[in-house]
């Protein structure tokens, strides 16, 4: 028989005790201390990818809340100018309008006051006429004139002055 | 080799075949790098040698064709127990083993949560493909499983480390020697057996010795069975030893042509053949390991199995 086909006990029964010893060595000082590292990776890959999901799904959540916290914030905007402005020109069309008012309003009086005075004026200025006149027809007319008559006839003659006028 | 000088005495490949097995002595290559001691046991005594010329100094045993064997009648003694060059290898495979796995481990001791480099990289890719493709989908109880874990890691990677040492120039491989393949059966048979006892419990473990059929059949089925328990860890045995020895004789054939035709040109032949081999030896290396730990964890499965 070939060297090599050869069965030795000697050798079966090291390499049991090699295997043997090496074996309760590893599995005490490197399978142990290996498994148990691999077991606590493996559990923190899952609790992160867990939490990752888990993040996404809040930021996804605060995105659309954002989203539409936005959308409402702008269209209270869009109101709130759309409002101004129509407050502004409500205010801006009053405004002309009571300027345009107190325009008139001054003008009428203003135009009132013009009449007033005038006819004041005139009233006085007839009055003084009348005075005047009644005056120097009286003393140029004293005896032949009868004051009332004459008077009426001045009258006459200035309202047919005033007519004209 | 070490026989290539010998060609004249006309039978290269029986001394290229001697290179196989082992000695007393540790080798590499074919040079003899250091004595190793000689253990006898014989009739009841103990007989201890730091070397063989220690022993044959001591006048009761001589070395005969590489073994020891008494001086009186020329007959081996009870048991060798000698130190031998492939215990020395499978001390080397341990050693180197030893020192990967601490230096990865230095580096789970500082910060077990690091993804893996390096070194570690590479044992840990095998330690879970290992656990999770073969150990768990295998052995249907999940405590078992990771109670042998810690067995078949270490089947793996004993049988992987001492088939590429074999594979290094110089080197010896230990793993092909069919004690050496034997013992690494033993142990699977052990563990086969004793898991299947410790899952199902003795009476099952009984009971599948029927083979799952009636009972007027167990006259037939019981032996096949039994045998059946014994060939598996038989071919288990053997299927590692040829495995790994078969292309060592084929790297040795095709290196013996040189020699049986004498001439330097079939060199580049056998070169170009060898490297092939080799390279295939390497492929074999790793494939033995796994299908020597695969197939424990199936025939444990099969055997823990609740219903043939």
């Amino acid at each position: 028989m070939p060297n090599f086909l050869e069965v030795s006990p000697g050798l079966l029964f090291w390499t049991l005790v090699n295997f043997g010893i090496f074996l309760i060595l590893v599995a005490r000082y490197a399978w142990k201390p290996l498994l148990q590292a691999l077991e606590q990776r493996e559990q923190r890959i899952a609790e992160s990818l867990n939490y990752a999901e888990q993040a996404r799904r809040e930021a996804e959540r605060l995105l659309q809340e954002a989203q539409e916290q936005l959308r409402v914030a702008q269209q209270e905007m869009q109101r709130l100018v759309r409002e101004g402005k129509q407050q502004a020109e409500a205010f801006l069309r009053e405004a002309a309008e009571q300027a345009e008012h107190i325009k008139r309003q001054k003008l009428e009086e203003a135009e009132r006051e013009i009449h007033r005075q005038l006819e004041r004026a005139y009233a006085q200025l007839y009055a003084d006429v009348v005075n005047l006149v009644l005056e120097g027809t009286t003393q140029l007319l004293q005896q032949t004139l009868d004051s009332t008559a004459h008077r009426q006839l001045v009258e006459s003659f200035l309202a047919e002055v005033a007519r004209h006028n | 080799m070490s026989a290539a000088h010998t060609r004249s005495d006309g039978n290269v490949f029986t001394h290229l075949l001697g290179e196989l097995g082992d000695h007393h002595g540790f080798y590499v290559g074919p040079y003899k790098v250091a004595e190793l001691p000689i253990i006898l046991w014989d009739n009841g005594q103990l007989h201890i040698y730091p070397s063989s010329a220690a022993m044959e100094a001591g006048r009761l045993y001589r070395m005969e064709q590489g073994h020891p064997v008494r001086v009186t009648d020329g007959q081996k003694p009870t048991l060798d127990l000698s130190i031998t060059n492939l215990v020395v290898y499978q001390w080397i495979g341990i050693a180197l083993l030893g020192l990967f796995l601490w230096r990865s481990l230095r580096r789970y001791r500082q910060n077990p949560l690091e993804p893996p480099r390096g070194l570690q990289n590479a044992i840990e890719a095998i330690v879970v493909f290992l656990r999770d493709e073969v150990v768990r989908p295998n052995i249907g109880s999940t405590g078992l499983a990771n109670g042998l874990l810690p067995y078949f890691l270490t089947l793996f990677f004993f049988i992987l480390i001492l088939n590429l040492l074999g594979l290094i120039p110089g080197g010896h491989t230990a793993t092909g020697s069919l004690a050496v393949t034997g013992a690494l059966a033993l142990t699977a048979f052990v563990v086969i057996n004793g898991g299947a006892i410790a899952t199902i419990g003795f009476k099952k473990w009984l009971q599948h010795l029927l083979g799952g059929g009636p009972l007027w059949l167990s006259p037939i089925l019981v032996p096949i069975e039994i045998i059946g328990m014994f060939a598996k860890a038989f071919a288990l045995c053997v299927r590692l030893f040829a495995n790994m020895t078969a292309g060592h004789i084929a790297l040795l054939s095709l290196v013996g042509l040189i020699f049986f035709f004498e001439t330097v040109l079939i060199a580049p032949i056998s070169v170009a053949f060898s490297v092939f081999v080799y390279c295939l030896e390497t492929l074999v290396a790793f494939l033995q390991a796994y299908i020597f730990t695969i197939l424990t964890a199936v025939f444990l499965g099969l055997a823990s199995e609740e219903t043939h």
